[in-house]
């Protein structure tokens, strides 16, 4: 490789000198602004965008308002047993339920539904222990009070029609539960409305009269029923 | 819109637990059969050495009537066969309906006896009608078509099933010995499977009828007050019972008694 001749030397020399220059200059300038952010100058709002992530949280207000309302579904996962009539036969049984809904006002809806239980027998043999369906078609009347931006109580009134596939219960001499029958009754629940436009959750109880289930003597039967929901508004 | 599928899917199998399984219905008036061994109960058969009492209760079931065209179809059916026992192939065939029975055995006396629950089907063409073979001066019942003896304890009161393998068995075995098998009581005894019995194979018809019904009761060999409370569940798998509050199918089935293979002498 040929030598380097002596002025492309002397050119290489001072561009190191200066790069070696600017370096110097730019930590000092580094230095500078570090020692003057330690004492933080008074800033104005910018009135020309909101800059949201300098707000504090609580500066923004949750209100029902915000929610979603008018139409909604709900599924309800719980349990259902029977006091008097049937329920001298029959153990308490899983229930679940969906239904649909249109919230009129904040205060008021209207509801209907299709309910499910499973019981299982428990009574003297013949027959030996089977399990039973019960199936409601439920229509609701529902008052809510809200009472926080995220609760709310509500209290429904409800009627509709209960039938038992099969005829099990006959063999234990209760031939009115083969045919479908009215029932009615009423739930109180609480509802927990989640940070969402749209979901809700909450806690059920409540009790219904079903007449085709009564004891051989008459005795009424009286379904008292829990559970846990969720609702989704359109 | 992933919980409306949710929900949707939820309808769904809310309606198919409910609605689309086999109806399996509870049969008779109250829901249940009675039957009972009293202190009135007259021996069906007595001699000096011996008597039997027995009490039986008739159980039909709700067979569906079938369409007017079905019987005579039927009967052209059968012509496809060979030495059918019968001359049309039933309206119900084996498989049809499936039957179990719920019983309780109450013994209302203060001291042990001991009874045998006897059960005795019948199809559309024939019931088989067990007698009674006298050996030795006494009086022998023939075997019937399910039967348990149980000890009771005084006021006892015990629960069991016959479960729907048994009925089948019973069904199966009553066509094989109108189809001229040699020892009724071999083929019906409960401890033999004849229905998987080579021996009897050539004797099981091709089409074997369903029960259309059947005879539970009671049998023992001294008086006693016992009361057999029995429930009939009917699984309707070939759609053959017919509609609560329907005229059933009438069936009219000639008796058919044990052909007993006795000892040479």
């Amino acid at each position: 490789m040929p030598a380097a001749r002596p002025q492309h030397r002397c050119l290489l020399a001072a561009c190191t000198l200066a790069l070696c220059g600017l370096c110097v200059t730019a930590r000092a300038q580094r230095a500078a602004a570090t020692a003057s952010s330690s004492t933080p100058a008074a800033e104005a709002p910018d009135p020309t965008r909101l800059d949201v992530e300098r707000l504090p949280p609580e500066a923004l207000e949750v209100t029902r308002d915000m929610f979603s309302s008018g139409l909604f579904v709900h599924g309800h996962l719980g349990g259902r047993g029977f006091v008097g009539g049937v329920g001298r036969l029959s153990n308490p049984g899983p229930l679940a339920r969906v239904g649909l809904g249109l919230e009129l006002l904040p205060w008021l809806m209207l509801g209907a539904g299709v309910e499910l239980s499973l019981h299982e027998t428990s009574a003297p043999p013949p027959p030996s222990p089977g399990t039973f369906q019960v199936v409601d078609l439920v229509g609701e009347l529902r008052l809510q009070w809200p009472f926080s931006a995220r609760a709310a109580l509500w209290l429904a009134g409800e009627a509709g029609l209960d039938f038992l596939p099969g005829n099990l219960l006959s063999a234990y001499g209760l031939p009115d539960a083969d045919s479908a029958g009215l029932m009615y009754g009423g739930t109180l629940g609480f509802d927990w409305h989640l940070l969402s436009r749209h979901h809700s959750i909450g806690l059920l109880a409540g009790a219904r009269l079903y007449p085709n289930l009564q004891g051989i003597d008459g005795e009424q039967a009286l379904g008292v029923h829990s559970a846990a929901y969720l609702k989704y508004v359109f | 819109m992933r919980v409306v599928v949710v929900m949707v899917i939820a309808v769904v199998l809310l309606a198919a637990s409910s609605g689309c399984t086999e109806e399996r219905r509870y049969i008779g008036e109250d829901g249940f059969y009675q039957v009972a061994l009293s202190e009135s109960t007259t021996a069906a058969y007595e001699s000096e050495d011996g008597a039997l009492y027995i009490v039986e209760q008739r159980v039909e079931l709700p067979l569906s009537v079938p369409p007017e065209t079905a019987i005579e179809d039927l009967r052209q059916g059968a012509e496809g066969y060979m030495n059918l026992p019968f001359d049309r192939l039933p309206w119900v065939e084996r498989g049809d309906l499936a039957i179990e029975v719920d019983f309780t055995l109450s013994n209302l006396e203060d001291a042990e006896r001991q009874v045998a629950v006897i059960v005795n089907g019948f199809n559309e063409f024939d019931e088989y009608m067990p007698g009674v073979t006298v050996i030795d001066e006494e009086p022998t019942p023939d075997f019937s078509q399910w039967e348990r003896v149980y000890e009771l304890e005084p006021r006892q009161r015990l629960s069991r099933t016959i479960r729907e393998e048994d009925f089948d068995e019973t069904a199966v075995d009553l066509a094989t010995v109108v189809n001229g098998a040699p020892n009724s009581n071999q083929v019906v005894f409960f401890e033999s499977k004849s229905s998987a019995d080579e021996r009897l194979r050539e004797f099981i018809p091709p089409v074997i009828p369903g029960l259309a019904g059947f005879r539970i009761g009671l049998r023992a060999t001294g008086a006693a007050r016992i009361v057999l409370d029995a429930s009939v569940r009917v699984r309707d798998a070939g759609g053959r019972l017919a509609d609560e509050g329907t005229r059933p199918f009438e069936v009219n089935p000639e008796p058919f008694m044990p052909v007993v293979a006795m000892e040479e002498e």
